[in-house]
């Protein structure tokens, strides 16, 4: 089930709203089990096998949670637990590429397992990791019940595509959230503003970034305009996606960070990665960088390697092809120039910022085209076709998907930037200030479920994640 | 206002699901009952699923302001100035001509390469094998049989997109040549009407893929003067003077295949014509269902037995069913017609059940209980018209007239 369709907008979530506020308002617990419920219900809708999966993760990382809290050997438990968590993660998302790799590279023809992948598994299981490893390292204590474990781990809102949930920031909101009349208000508001993002821009984009990426031959311009759509596309999918998460975590009395804060105003790599996907980054630098030594090591060559091993494993985690390796060894290499020559510390005037902008975009743009594409060699392909290698003459095609999506486009390109905030601010009055939002919001909403029922494109993009 | 955001908010999500949920009671419930029936074929996991996925399809297929919203997107895609509209279905999606009608992408755009098209023209080879195979059928049991290719809507230069263009002309005529080398009379509507002094697309209704009415019904006028010319089958003389038969239109009512998909904001509504004898008629029509049992029964005047309330391209004897059968009581000449046809023999069928005693319509879409072959023997046969558009010509299904067709 996907937020932006009409069985979860008019049929799941009023369900969910009714039984938690009307049915069992006031009684925690039964709150918290009619969640959990309606979790496993939203996860068994794409494929009712995948549920015995995510139960076998609940029981395993609540079970080894209490076993390294309650016993003396706590190191072993988490090992266990992290090699059980990576085991699953590897055996449904990595085992296929591995077996494809072996016979390339040993000249094997072992067969290769074809496994589906179990939506959201990269995120359930990262959520499930921090529970165990937060409570390894004393931050929280381990949740007693298997159910309170169920529900972190399957909260229905940012189960599928996030954000990552640190067990450390929500384990006091299980039991303790408070539900307000303007939280459940601000929930509205993140979550219709995120479906018009998914919807009205992300959608649309998407049609101009198939068609370039899919066709055989294609012009400079072409290639330009694909990867700028991809570009709009997969930010107003993934943040879109995420405000929804929020909002409605919001609805619920849950409150989860921000994941993405424009990205695409970055003047470097390093801030363009404090900027998107903010979940995912911090959990690599807690768990991984950090663990490793971070930046606080004795050598250059250390620190070059942490970072390697980080980009490394955001590359694979994000799909099992070598396409999200190279992508993510892009940006390691990106970065690790940016340390280095502190380029990115910069400080100039606006010919340097616009520099420093554009050279951003450049690479983060160069990158999604491997992000994108199905093999090295056609993102190669497509490389090239953007700097006039083997580009064709096709100027009828681009004019014809402008003239079809310039307006998806054009507001994709305005809400890459803060322009909210300059009506916003604008306006002194609080009351006018809800009200303009409001207003706003509704718009999102009802122009959204008209895309929505009329049933046009709607990719799903978290496949691979 | 933050109260009023969060109650108005829930209450609209909750209103609209009791809504779709009581205007839908009929469809949702035979949607329920169709999983229902087939859950036994199912194992216990499988069978959630598709309960899922039923219950998904449903109530997104029923959802209360479906229409609504259609039309107001159809109308922002106008305002936005697009000519693709895009659907769920990729080659459903729905493109906007210069001569403002509309054409699904799947029938403009040329999918296959070289090899399909020679592997298609193997495949015309077969599917007139079996036509031919049928004429030497019909020729052993004194029975006329008469191929009859509907048009093809196609965009020709009226969608100026980059795609390549399918428009079956070449196949229709390569086709018909094969039935007249194998002695199958055949008529190639498709051509003449290209061949016409009407532009091509004036032929076809602006939202939907078929012919419209009046092209249709020059079409079975086509039919008759080809029953005629040989002397083969009397045809009832009032059927070719026009002044035998009523008129008349009704404007803005109608959104065929492509126009349910982009509301009727985006290009207007078609008109239907209703063309009806003048002169006094009286029918009885059964209309079989797909268990081949009869269930509806019509009697009556053209206007009762084979008019239908609802305007629409169907509305001449209600829509496709695997088998029709229409009596005429007025003006019997003693002949027995059977008509194999796809969707555009729809209205054609409603006039030629003017020419003869009795007409059979079987649409080997769904499945029948005998064999066209066998039916042709049973019920003996005088005349079989098979009408098809060009777009089946590789179907073998529609082309299996020695055995029963299961349906799709």
């Amino acid at each position: 089930m996907v937020f932006s369709s009409i069985i979860f907008i008019f049929c799941f979530l009023p369900c969910c709203l009714v039984g938690y506020y009307l049915l069992f308002q006031g009684d925690r617990k039964r709150q918290n089990r009619f969640l959990l419920i309606c979790s496993l219900l939203f996860y068994a809708w794409g494929g009712v096998r995948y549920l015995f999966l995510m139960m076998l993760s609940i029981a395993l990382n609540w079970l080894f949670a209490l076993l390294l809290e309650h016993t003396g050997k706590k190191r072993t438990f988490l090992v266990l637990d992290i090699i059980c968590n990576l085991s699953i993660l590897f055996i449904f998302k990595y085992l296929g590429f591995t077996v494809s790799c072996v016979n390339t590279l040993f000249g094997q023809s072992l067969t290769i397992p074809k496994i589906a992948l179990p939506i959201g598994i990269s995120f359930f299981t990262f959520q499930a990791m921090s529970y165990v490893i937060d409570v390894y390292n004393g931050k929280d204590k381990a949740l007693q019940n298997v159910l309170d474990v169920g529900l972190y781990i399957s909260l229905f809102p940012q189960l599928v595509a996030g954000p990552i949930v640190r067990y450390s920031d929500i384990a006091d909101q299980i039991e303790n959230r408070k539900e307000t009349y303007e939280l459940f208000s601000e929930g509205v508001y993140t979550f219709c503003i995120g479906l018009a993002k998914k919807v009205v821009i992300a959608n649309n984009v998407a049609l101009i970034a198939e068609k370039a990426f899919l066709a055989d031959a294609r012009s400079v311009t072409l290639a330009w305009l694909g990867i700028l759509a991809y570009t709009l596309q997969i930010y107003f999918d993934f943040s879109g996606y995420s405000d929804m998460a929020i909002g409605l975590g919001r609805m619920f009395g849950f409150q989860f960070n921000k994941n993405f804060d424009y990205p695409y105003i970055s003047s470097s790599i390093t801030e363009f990665w404090r900027r998107w996907h903010i979940s995912m980054g911090t959990w690599f630098r807690d768990y991984v960088y950090f663990p490793l030594g971070g930046s606080r090591v004795k050598n250059r060559y250390r620190l070059i390697f942490n970072l390697f091993v980080v980009w490394l494993l955001t590359g694979l985690w994000h799909g099992a092809n070598w396409t999200f390796v190279f992508w993510g060894l892009l940006q390691f290499i990106v970065l690790v120039f940016e340390k280095m020559s502190g380029i990115n510390k910069l400080k100039g005037g606006l010919l340097l910022q616009s520099f420093k902008h554009i050279y951003t975009m450049i690479f983060v743009m160069l990158g999604w085209v491997f992000f994108k594409s199905d093999s090295i060699a056609s993102a190669l392909q497509y490389v090239k076709s953007m700097f006039g290698v083997d580009a064709v003459q096709l100027e009828y095609t681009t004019i014809s998907l402008l003239r079809n999506h310039s307006i998806s486009l054009i507001l994709g390109l305005l809400f890459c930037f803060p322009v909210t905030y300059c009506f916003t601010d604008r306006i002194q009055s609080a009351t006018m200030k809800t009200a303009a939002r409001g207003i706003f919001s509704l718009l999102c909403f009802v122009i959204s479920v008209i895309f929505i029922a009329k049933g046009s494109y709607n990719p799903f993009i978290y496949f691979n994640f | 206002m933050k109260k009023l955001v969060s109650i108005g908010f829930s209450t609209m999500l909750m209103a609209c699901l009791i809504l779709t949920c009581a205007f839908s009671v009929r469809p949702i419930g035979k949607d329920l009952y169709g999983y229902y029936q087939s859950m036994g074929t199912m194992g216990l996991l499988d069978s959630i699923d598709s309960l899922f996925s039923t219950v998904e399809k449903t109530m997104t297929n029923n959802f209360i302001l479906r229409e609504v919203c259609i039309d107001v997107y159809g109308l922002i895609q106008r305002i936005e100035g697009k000519n693709v509209v895009e659907d769920a279905a990729p080659d459903k999606a729905v493109l906007k001509g210069n001569d403002g009608k509309l054409y699904f992408r799947g029938a403009v755009t040329n999918e296959g390469n070289g090899d399909d098209q020679v592997k298609n023209r193997e495949i015309y080879r077969q599917t007139s094998s079996s036509v031919i195979d049928l004429k030497q059928y019909c020729d052993s049991n004194g029975t006329e049989l008469l191929y009859v290719t509907a048009p093809h809507k196609y965009a020709a230069s009226a969608v100026t997109l980059p795609e390549n263009k399918e428009d079956y002309l070449d196949e229709t005529i390569l086709f018909s040549q094969l039935l007249t080398d194998g002695g199958v009379r055949n008529i190639n509507l498709m051509k003449e009407l290209l061949e016409g002094e009407k532009p091509y697309s004036d032929g076809f209704f602006i939202t939907d893929h078929h012919w419209n009415i009046r092209t249709a019904f020059w079409g079975f006028q086509r039919i008759c003067e080809a029953f005629t010319q040989d002397g083969s089958i009397q045809i009832d003389e009032r059927l070719f003077a026009k002044e035998s038969f009523t008129i008349y239109t009704h404007p803005d009512v109608f959104l065929g295949s492509m126009g349910v998909r982009v509301g009727k904001y985006y290009t207007g509504m078609d008109a239907i014509d209703v063309i009806a004898p003048r002169y006094p008629t009286d029918f009885r029509v059964a209309y079989h269902t797909k268990t081949l049992e009869k269930n509806i029964e019509k009697a009556g005047p053209f206007s009762e037995s084979i008019l239908d309330e609802k305007i629409s391209y169907n509305m001449y004897i209600t829509s496709d069913n695997p088998l029709i059968h229409v009596e005429n009581r007025e003006t019997p000449n003693g002949k027995r017609f059977l008509l194999v046809k796809d969707s555009f023999g729809v209205p054609v069928a409603a006039w030629l059940a003017c020419c003869c005693d009795e007409l059979w319509v079987m649409d080997l879409r769904y499945a029948q209980a005998e064999s066209v072959k066998e039916f042709i023997v049973n019920h003996e046969i005088d005349a079989v018209i098979v009408l098809y558009n060009p777009e089946v010509l590789s179907s073998e299904l529609f082309y299996n007239f020695s055995e029963v067709s299961m349906g799709k």
